[in-house]
């Protein structure tokens, strides 16, 4: 074989090579265009056949057709894979053949050329790469000159922007609607009403004077910065209350209903998810949450009718690695209570999600804490302060108390804590010249700064598996646990136990102080009623069912929920007065909460609003 | 007609093999609503170390072999055919990684960074090659550099670049090794690995952008030899540096050159130097050397002053400057589920003024680093520029022992050495 016979062998290689790979890149466009058209992954039809078993989940001739369809779209989308792959290695082999044979072609087809009769000029050429240098330098550093003059240093802008942004921002214009302005909730405070207001008020920081002019400038505007005393004090914003005390200043609370025939049941709503946190209340929202192991909820309530509002998922936030642990179901995955300022609602779950919802359902930010190792599930309710949201996060890697910044979740101060997984939520105490954050577990109960969670005190005074929230009365801080004791601590840089008692002991129900006494309703059944002073027993009750609910302080009543739903209502006094016991007719282990002159109580799937008719 | 049919079939060909990762996609996990848990993907072995030393003994023995090949066979055809086995083995069957140019950032990063360990290979790749350039010149271009040979491999009808524009084009490298020496000892990414343009085509699998990038640089290399070689390349920097010191280097006459022009045009990456009987230097010229060289150290500030005065620009391309900057310029994105990045920052418990200070120190990394850069471009602009001012004394043809990669081409178009010529005028006739 000549060259030439040889230069025409390796040319039309080259072209059918080529013709080749042209073929198959056709091919895979095509390939790649269908795929864009209908990608067998995403099928509509798969789509709304699984939207469709979400309501009903028990047709299992609709399960047998999502899964055919889904085996149908894996095998499509793995052919499709298998066609790329196959066309790729086609197209690299045709390509390299075609350049092989033009290599061919050409070296068969190259000659020698001929030299160069003239010469260059070499001084000429040598200017002209000085210039061609110079000039490219100057565009170097032109550009970079450039790329120096407009870039924009945002980090220093920071703390001038964090304030900008705090001063533009637009929050949600509410209809604040404060409760009926009648006898349920009265403005004419007695002596003892004016020292909770002027207590729970001190707690915001905020005087009395002050508070009306907020107030005034608030109901004009809409708009609230930070939620007043007495917004604070009138709603029901957390779990057992203002700063989580158990003490409300509602008024003519009702003492009488029976769930079972209606009676002064103003409205009951079914509640999609299950969970057992309790009711909170602002104006005519009220919050809930319910989660399972897939999906988690923040309900909205309208107060007054029981409509449900909205309900926000709480979902595709990212989670550190690890797994949650499925928890007890006596816990669920919706235990903590939420809390709210009137702008937002603050949500946690088992899983260490939380998020901040605004009223209008907007998620304003969600994060994740943390995945808690806790083997009943996490429960510590949330509790607003100054525009933080403290969480108290005792698991059982370590025990640590810590807060979010409530408008942009930002952690602003993180305490650790020598402690054992609790399940206690933190509380709210004036103790004279500052407010603490108090906060119980085993062994420590302490007190914080909330600014700052710098620990101020601390008492190793309990054991055990706590669950009860602390009380706080008369600057003297309560704390119990089953198995434990009944402690009371004079809170300071060197606190003292003042007393403790070990004869009736609550395991879940948190105790309520005021006025001298301390109420402890025992998971057993039993109500006592000790002298807060010295610790000496003023009377005991026994009911026939045990209380996972938390008592709760309400115009000049305390209110007991068992876990038959049945409500013991005594005179808050030093001598036992039962005023009633009326019943849900559903069991509940929810603190009930209190709100616009009524009661709200939930059961396991069903949220009352119960009132006088 | 022919050639033009060749060269389109060619240019769409490089252009829609790109396409064929970009349809690659994942297949996404399915929802479990039973109590079914995902098995922990188990993550594969690391490559065996033993083989990873191998390796330094195979590029210690392709050098050795190529250098042989040039200094004494004097074989096109061997180099040629160690091309092919370089591109095989470092390219496609070691996916391109480790090589000798990304190491750079390796060693860089090593230096400044205490914590930071440098495998012995890592290592191996960055020293073996430039010893090799110190005794026998860039032999690690000519045949066992991976991306050097798939480049080579793909030339056709190159053409000759203007030598102001090649000279120009020159002062990329430097500007390219200076980023990524800045932004290797900076934490800020290793540039070199990102954009390897060749990288996803030894692995069949990279970016839409990524492989468009790799079939252009293909395409082009049909036609103008070797371009990521001759102006990106940053390892290519110190090659040249240790090559032009060489003690010994290609040749393109084995014996005396006899002035027969034949290779004046044999290189298609123009790093043939021709004969300069006459040295024309004026007083002109040497008093433009001088300045040239006395105006070094101003240009050495300048650069420092212009590069450093951008760090506030270079420095977002590091991950933590760029995220306190995109927190600051939109909070909202806080929100945003799909910010993977955010969600991380979110979920770490890091406080936004604690990323900011991170970032703020980093920056300040870049305005001391800057100063470096550009006074290094500053340096390498000041020496090109004066090595134009100057002519150099030369009686052959020979190539530029700084550009000159080794290849060989040019041996097969001296005669000297070769059957006799008449042997070789018939076979021209």
């Amino acid at each position: 074989m000549n060259n030439r016979e040889k230069q025409i062998l390796a040319l039309r290689t080259a072209v059918i090579a080529g013709i080749f790979s042209m073929i198959v890149c056709l091919i895979l466009i095509l390939n790649f265009w269908q795929l864009q058209q209908t990608d067998p992954l995403e099928s509509e039809l798969l789509k709304s056949l699984v939207e469709r078993l979400k309501d009903d989940t028990g047709n299992e001739a609709l399960k047998e057709e999502i899964r055919r369809l889904d085996l149908m779209a894996r095998n499509a989308y793995f052919t499709k894979q298998w066609q790329i792959r196959t066309g790729a290695y086609l197209l690299i082999a045709g390509i390299v053949v075609s350049m092989i044979a033009l290599r061919i072609f050409y070296s068969i087809k190259a000659k020698i050329e001929e030299p160069d009769i003239t010469e260059s000029r070499l001084d000429l050429e040598m200017l002209i790469s000085r210039r061609w240098i110079l000039y490219s330098v100057l565009l170097i550093f032109s550009i970079a000159l450039f790329a120096a003059f407009f870039s924009v240093d945002h980090l220093s802008r920071i703390y001038s922007l964090t304030e900008v942004q705090e001063e533009k921002e637009e929050l949600p214009v509410q209809e604040i609607i404060v409760s009926r302005e009648d006898e349920s909730y009265s403005e004419e405070l007695s002596s003892e009403e004016e020292g909770i207001e002027k207590e729970a008020e001190s707690i915001t920081g905020i005087d009395e004077d002050a508070v009306t002019e907020a107030d005034e400038v608030v109901e004009k505007n809409g708009i609230s910065t930070v939620s007043t005393g007495k917004k604070i004090t009138g709603n029901f914003p957390a779990f057992r209350g203002p700063n989580g005390l158990g003490i409300t200043r509602q008024k003519n609370t009702p003492v009488d209903w029976d769930g079972a025939s209606g009676r002064n049941i103003i409205w009951k709503s079914a509640i999609p998810y299950s969970g057992y946190n309790s009711p909170v209340i602002w104006g005519d929202h009220l919050f809930l949450t319910g989660a399972n192991n897939n999906e988690q909820f923040v309900f909205c309530y309208n107060a007054n009718t029981g409509k449900l509002i909205w309900q926000h998922p709480v979902n595709d936030i990212a989670r550190p690695a690890g797994n949650l642990s499925k928890p007890t179901d006596d816990t669920g995955y919706a235990a903590p209570t939420v809390t709210t300022d009137g702008r937002r609602v603050y949500a946690i779950f088992a899983s260490g999600d939380i998020a901040s919802v605004s009223m209008d359902n907007k998620r304003i930010w969600a994060k994740n804490i943390g995945i808690p190792d806790n083997h009943y599930g996490h429960s510590s309710s949330l509790l607003l302060w100054q525009g933080l949201v403290v969480v108290q996060f005792d698991t059982n890697e370590s025990g640590k108390v810590l807060a979010l910044d409530a408008n942009t979740g930002a952690q602003k101060w993180e305490t650790m804590r020598n402690t054992k997984i609790s399940w206690a939520s933190p509380i709210l105490a004036n103790v004279g010249d500052h407010v603490e954050l108090i906060l119980s577990s085993s062994p420590l109960v302490a007190g914080y700064d909330p600014n700052t969670g710098k620990e101020l005190w601390g008492m190793e005074c309990l054991s055990g598996e706590v669950g009860p929230s602390p009380a706080f009365s008369d600057g003297i801080v309560f704390a119990a646990n089953e198995y434990a004791a009944l402690v009371a601590i004079k809170p300071s840089k060197d606190p003292d136990i003042l007393w403790e008692t070990n004869e009736y002991l609550p395991e879940v129900a948190s105790p309520v102080a005021d006025n001298g006494m301390v109420f402890i309703a025992t998971s057993y059944g039993v109500i006592a009623c000790f002298d807060a002073t010295n610790g000496e027993l003023l009377w005991e009750y026994e009911a026939d069912q045990g209380f996972y609910a938390s008592p709760v302080i309400a115009d000049d009543k305390i209110y007991f929920l068992d876990l038959d739903g049945i409500m013991h209502i005594f005179k808050k006094d030093k001598t036992m007065q039962l005023l009633g016991k009326p019943a849900l007719g559903e069991q509940s282990v929810c603190t009930p909460a209190f709100a616009n002159g009524r009661i709200y109580l939930r059961s396991m799937d069903t949220l009352y609003c119960i009132g006088n008719k | 007609m022919k050639r033009n049919l060749i060269k389109i079939l060619s240019l769409i060909s490089g252009l829609l093999i790109s396409l064929v990762a970009y349809t690659q996609q994942r297949f996404p996990r399915p929802d479990f609503e039973s109590e079914y848990v995902v098995p922990t993907p188990h993550i594969p072995e690391p490559r065996s170390a033993t083989m990873e030393i191998i390796d330094v003994f195979v590029l210690f023995g392709v050098l050795s072999l190529v250098t042989w090949l040039v200094l004494k066979k004097r074989s096109r055809r061997g180099v040629l055919y160690l091309s092919v086995f370089t591109l095989l083995y470092f390219g496609f069957y070691r996916d391109g990684c480790i090589c000798s140019i990304g190491s750079i950032q390796n060693v860089a990063l090593s230096l400044s960074d205490p914590g930071y360990a440098i495998s012995i290979t890592t290592l191996a790749f960055f020293v073996i090659p430039l010893i090799f350039a110190l005794f026998a010149g860039r032999v690690f271009c000519g045949g066992a550099c991976p991306l050097g040979a798939i480049q080579d491999l793909v030339i056709l009808k190159p053409i000759s670049l203007n030598s102001g524009l090649r000279k120009a084009l020159g002062l990329l490298p430097y500007l390219y090794l200076g980023l990524a020496i800045l932004f290797a000892v900076t934490k800020s990414d290793f540039i070199i690995c990102k954009y390897d343009p060749f990288v996803g085509i030894f692995r069949l699998d990279a970016t839409f952008q990524m492989l468009v990038l790799g079939g252009s640089f293909l395409i082009l290399g049909m036609f103008i030899a070797r371009p990521y070689c001759r102006f990106l390349c940053p390892y290519g920097v110190l090659l040249n540096w240790m090559s032009s010191v060489s003690k010994r280097h290609l040749t393109i006459t084995p014996a005396e050159c006899i002035d027969c022009k034949l290779c004046a045009h044999s290189c298609p990456m123009d790093a043939i130097n021709q004969p300069v009987f006459e040295p024309v230097s004026t007083k002109g010229d040497i008093s433009r050397f001088i300045l040239a060289v006395l105006v070094i150290p101003v240009w050495i500030l300048i650069g420092g002053y212009i590069v450093s005065k951008s760090h506030i620009y270079l420095s977002k391309v590091n991950p933590t400057v760029n995220l306190a900057e995109l927190l600051i310029t939109r909070p909202e994105l806080k929100n945003d589920p799909d910010h993977i990045d955010i969600q991380t920052f979110m979920t770490s418990g890091k406080t936004l003024e604690t990323l900011v200070a991170e970032a703020s120190v980093i920056r300040g990394k870049f305005y001391y680093g800057g100063w470096f850069l550009g006074g290094f471009l500053g340096l390498a602009f000041g020496i090109m520029f004066t090595r134009k001012t100057i002519y150099r004394n030369r009686t052959d043809y020979e190539p530029d022992k700084g550009n000159c990669v080794s290849c060989a081409r040019c041996m097969d178009y001296c005669p000297v050495g070769k059957p006799d010529i008449e042997e070789l005028i018939k076979l021209k006739n």
